[in-house]
């Protein structure tokens, strides 16, 4: 089998065993991406030197022998709005294709120090703003399975490059369903952890309250040893939780009988599309032979979350993003002749369409005059939807809904007339985003067409064990999503 | 009762119209942590433009501040020094707007819920007490520099200063007169001395005020519109554009025309105000909280923890002096001005409990000093040696002559009092032998003085005086030699 | 709300962002159709529901008062496009106060 697509176990007991050194290993994720990534587009910046110099000294660690972690020369890559010392991070920008930051994200930092190579940054939509990464200022990322199709987004690239085995594992960021939407359409597993539960430092900011960094793996097992070594608190975010620290990957294979499973009928009426609700309710009566409850819930709120999530998010990046104005980093307009020209032209020429429109949106959501009307109406609406999770989470261990109302959609398809309909189509993501819940993001197959199906399990604060034991379920029933490494194998 | 020539026009404008001015304070003060609000960068003046910056407090993007607790114990501690209620819950909140000296493009401030609120601070006019309330005390970061670069057409921006934490404190438009409003700052500055939360310096801008000002006719219970000046340097800055500016609005209102809500830059040089071409009028903010940060919860545990490391402050000790002490109400205020100048006298007074003596010698001989040697004098003095030498004026140990030359020398050396008149031999000289057997040598040498005072000539008097003074190295009792030489002389043989 | 080229002009100048002529138009009907979902917010029932501005229920993160930052100023100015001399520069600003 093509060494690409062996599991992150696997490749670290081959590492540890000599059967393959760091720097051999990096080399063939290299050479992988050379091979597909002209074509799939994955990857804005590929930092080859810098990753065979990381490799020599991830291997110095693993001759030593001692507390050898098992991402201990594991090549991965992350998003580009991950900030990475001395390598470009770009967040897909014209605003900052230049910027290099002299300071890595506490979530990069952490993985490698445990030995884990950074093989380069990966495409996304601009600044996380969008749900197939066609919003990038270096181009759209194509979907491993029919490069016809988009790779989702906003993460498009991590999910894409885990898909084709261009890493072994990528680190992206949810705001309003940004991992799980491209793990879905590229069928590989994403986790959207709890608010707070990793640090959000390094993370170039879209929606502060919203944002969460987090793992995108081929299988459950993985994404849970990524969640291992980048959980935690970090005086660096204010935000982070100081909490007991758990071995995520422990007793994944604990089964889920008498789990209580819940349903959110709010979710699979006509909106969504029907193969994948065929696909989730065979999975969920396949849960129930194996032991779990399913109930259906009600979340009533829930119908209020696109309103909800475009004015919080907008509002809070329309103030987040002020501060791209070429002074101190950025793309900066030669010709202002005066301050209001630099800022102006600056970030009319930095910034692509849509985050423009963001913007927009948010500072009228926070101007005077419809501040009360539109933001801190959000802000109860967005309470609401906390409760009605709640309430359901209180009768059952967590839910499962659909990611998206369909499978991956052909690339460049002509919205320009409906600047809507994508953004109603966060319906069943965002909603986790304001209630600061955890949820992860499993493949269950494929659809007729050949594309990824996906769902989601949805759990209370800190419940990620619950969530990747429940995944891990429906990985033993659906299989691992193989596949995508037959067609690219060389 | 003395009127400012401001407040005789506001009594008798031309057309018998009088006007009442009504202004408020706003002022900002840099808290002396060691670090920044947001982030473990130096909070010092000067220094290398850019040379104290860190990716927090630049804004590069992914950055996240996270809040210094010094700075919010500094907060509470002016709180509670200006009697104000410390808010249970309180939050940050971002405050957007553009400009230069603002890398985030929002200033990370408190607008909703501050922390501290409703208090008050007391000011003398008059002879009476007035009290002038605090709206609001509330934290929120220092911006950057901006300095027009004399090459070319360009500014030059230093973020050393950015991040630097300040407390905004807001007073209630309870103030009525340019005076009331020098002597609010000149309060609220010796307040903050005390709380030893801000060097106050303010040619260095660690301690800035911003003037709002209306006027309207007395009676009339609505306020006029008001402008709001900036950069004001000095307290009798704040003074003077308080004055020019009621009169400028006076001036418009009677020649009818209205006031322009704007922001105006004072010019002392020129002593007017000039408009702020670039601010614009109203802007909206879009205050909303700040995401990044949690709320501060502050308990009754922690107030009284910080109320018990409040010294005892200046209206306290003024009070005390004038009650306790019977020192003079203007003297007691110049003393509790100064925290360190108070100290310094509350230890002295432990040692000689001649309170008006030590007040005198501390307003006159150690005021000096502080004035031509600074403010350092005072530790090098100590309050403990002065005391001593006090105790040796008091009880007539030592001519005034003798304590002054005494008190130079002890800002110099670390000898005691004691060792010091001991060495130079400047106690006063009682012994009655020995001040008879100088007069008496005094009076052989100089018959012709004698022969005068004898014949009726009482100046002759005063020189003998001074030749046994001399004869006695300045340490005779004045009284003493006055009687002795008056004896000696009578009983001499003509 | 009816969203035209002079509203858009306003929000816009707020944000700091230009707007060419000839986009305009499209920007501002693309707005309106935004706006236009996004303020059916406001008719929603949220009863007597408290504002929730942060979800994680944790209060008073606080850090110790400590110089932890060396100077590193060669390297934070180097992402600028534009320094002089230790400084970041703009063009003139008017009204330095």
């Amino acid at each position: 089998m093509n060494i690409h697509a062996k599991t992150l176990k696997e490749l670290s007991k081959m590492l540890i065993n000599k059967e393959i050194g760091a720097v051999e290993l990096t080399r063939c994720f290299i050479d992988n991406i050379k091979r597909q990534d002209k074509e799939l587009n994955c990857y804005i910046t590929v930092c080859e030197d810098e990753a065979l110099e990381k490799a020599r000294e991830a291997q110095k660690l693993l001759d030593a022998g001692k507390n050898i972690s098992p991402l201990c020369g594991i090549p991965f890559a992350v998003k580009d709005n991950i900030c990475t010392k001395n390598i470009r991070t770009t967040c897909a920008s014209k605003m900052l294709e230049n910027f290099v930051p002299p300071y890595s994200a506490t979530a990069v930092d952490k993985l490698e120090e445990k030995g884990a190579i950074l093989l380069g940054k990966l495409n996304m939509d601009e600044f996380g703003m969008g749900c197939s990464t066609e919003n990038s200022y270096f181009g759209p990322v194509r979907n491993p399975w029919n490069t016809e199709y988009v790779a989702g987004g906003s993460s498009g690239g991590s999910a894409a490059a885990v898909a084709a085995n261009l890493a072994v594992f990528t680190l992206g960021s949810d705001t309003g369903g940004s991992i799980r939407q491209p793990a879905a359409f590229c069928g590989v597993v994403g986790l959207k952890p709890t608010y707070g539960l990793v640090s959000r430092y390094g993370l170039v900011a879209f929606a502060s309250s919203l944002d969460q960094i987090g793992p995108i793996a081929r299988d459950v097992t993985e994404c849970a040893m990524v969640l291992n070594e980048i959980a935690g608190y970090d005086p660096m975010d204010s935000t982070s939780v100081k909490k007991a620290s758990e071995d995520y990957s422990e007793n994944l294979d604990q089964g889920i009988d008498g789990m209580k499973i819940g349903m959110p009928e709010e979710f699979f009426g006509t909106g969504l599309d029907p193969e994948i609700r065929e696909a989730i309710f065979k999975t969920a009566e396949a849960l129930e032979r194996n032991g779990a409850r399913i109930e259906k819930v009600s979340l009533p709120s829930l119908r209020h979350t696109v309103a909800c999530y475009y004015l919080i998010s907008s509002a809070e990046a329309s103030s987040n993003l002020a501060r791209y104005d070429g002074i101190r980093f950025g793309y900066r307009n030669p010709y202002a002749k005066t301050v209001d020209e630099l800022y102006k032209l600056s970030r009319a020429e930095g910034f692509g369409r849509e985050v423009k429109k963001r913007i927009l949106l948010g500072t009228y959501a926070l101007s005077s005059g419809f501040h009360d009307k539109l933001y801190i109406k959000a802000l109860k609406v967005r309470r609401m939807i906390l409760e009605d999770f709640n309430n359901a989470l209180e009768k059952v261990d967590c839910l499962i809904a659909p990611v998206y109302p369909t499978a991956a959609f052909r690339a460049d398809e002509d919205n320009s007339d409906d600047p809507l309909t994508k953004y109603l189509s966060d319906i069943y993501t965002a909603a986790v985003n304001l209630a600061g819940l955890p949820a992860l993001a499993v493949p269950l197959g494929l659809d007729k067409c050949g594309l990824p199906t996906g769902m989601q399990i949805i759990g209370k604060a800190f419940s990620e064990k619950i969530l990747l034991r429940a995944g891990y379920a429906v990985e033993q029933i659906t299989g691992r999503v193989a596949g995508v490494e037959k067609r690219h194998a060389v | 009762m003395r009127l400012s020539k401001l407040q005789a026009e506001l009594r008798g404008w031309k057309n018998g119209m009088q006007y009442e001015v009504v202004i408020g304070l706003e002022i900002h003060a840099e808290l002396k942590t060691k670090s920044k609000m947001f982030c473990g960068c130096r909070n010092v003046f000067g220094g290398e433009p850019n040379a104290n910056c860190c990716p927090v407090c630049l804004g590069m993007p992914g950055t996240l501040p996270v809040i210094n607790r010094q700075a919010v114990i500094y907060a509470i501690k002016a709180g509670l020094a200006m009697n104000c209620k410390i808010s249970e819950f309180s939050r940050m909140d971002r405050k957007n707007y553009f400009y230069p000296d603002m890398p985030k493009a929002y200033q990370i401030s408190q607008y909703n819920i501050p922390l501290c609120h409703d208090g008050y601070v007391e000011i003398e006019t008059d002879d009476q007490t007035k009290r002038i309330g605090i709206e609001r005390i509330h934290l929120e970061e220092d911006a950057g520099k901006l300095i027009h670069d004399p090459n070319g057409q360009k500014t030059l921006i230093d973020y050393n200063r950015c991040g630097v934490p300040l407390i905004e404190i807001v007073t209630r438009p309870d103030i009525r007169s340019p005076k009331e409003a020098r002597l609010v700052f000149e309060s609220i500055r010796t307040i903050l001395e005390y709380a030893g939360i801000c060097d106050c310096r303010m040619q260095e801008g660690s301690l800035r005020a911003d003037v709002n000002l209306s006027v309207r006719p007395l009676g009339e219970k609505a306020l006029g519109t008001r402008t709001e000046m900036k950069n004001l340097n000095s307290f009798r800055a704040v003074e003077r554009a308080c004055e020019a500016e009621a009169r400028r609005q006076i001036e418009l209102l009677e020649k009818g025309l209205k006031i322009v809500r704007e922001t105006r830059r004072w010019d002392d040089a020129k002593q007017a105000s000039f408009p702020l071409r670039d601010k614009e009028e109203n802007p909206d903010y879009r205050f909303f909280p700040e995401p990044d940060l949690v709320p501060i919860v502050v308990d009754a545990d922690w107030i009284n923890e910080i109320k018990a490391s409040l010294p005892e402050l200046p209206e306290s000790r003024r009070k005390r002096y004038i009650e306790q002490m019977g020192i003079p109400s203007y003297d007691a205020g110049l003393i509790a001005s100064n925290k360190a100048v108070s100290d310094f006298f509350d230890e002295a007074v432990k040692i000689c409990g001649n309170y008006k003596l030590v007040s005198n010698w501390l307003m006159t001989e150690v005021l000096r000093l502080v004035n031509e040697k600074g403010e350092a004098v005072l530790p090098k003095l100590t309050a403990r040696r002065f005391g001593e030498l006090m105790v040796y004026c008091d009880n007539g140990g030592i001519s005034q002559a003798s304590a002054k030359k005494v008190l130079e020398m002890l800002c110099e050396t670390d000898e005691e009092p004691c060792q010091i008149i001991e060495r130079l031999g400047l106690k006063v000289q009682r012994d009655e032998s020995i001040v008879e057997s100088v007069v008496n040598k005094v009076i052989q040498d100089n018959p012709r003085a004698v022969a005068d005072y004898k014949s009726g000539k009482t100046k002759a008097f005063g020189f003998l005086m001074g030749k046994v003074m001399a004869g006695l190295k300045g340490n005779g009792d004045p009284a003493q030699v006055k009687e002795i030489l008056a004896r000696e002389l009578k009983s001499s043989k003509d | 709300m009816p969203v035209d080229a002079i509203s858009l002009r306003k929000i816009a100048d707020l944000a700091a962002i230009y707007i060419e002529e000839k986009e305009l138009e499209k920007f501002a009907k693309d707005m309106e159709l935004i706006i236009g979902y996004m303020e059916q917010i406001s008719l929603i029932d949220t009863g007597d529901t408290e504002p929730m501005s942060h979800i994680v229920p944790v209060t008073n993160v606080l850090r110790n008062d400590e110089v932890t930052n060396a100077c590193r100023r060669d390297e934070l100015l180097k992402p600028a496009a534009v320094t002089k001399e230790g400084y970041h520069a703009v063009p003139n600003v008017v009204d330095l106060s």
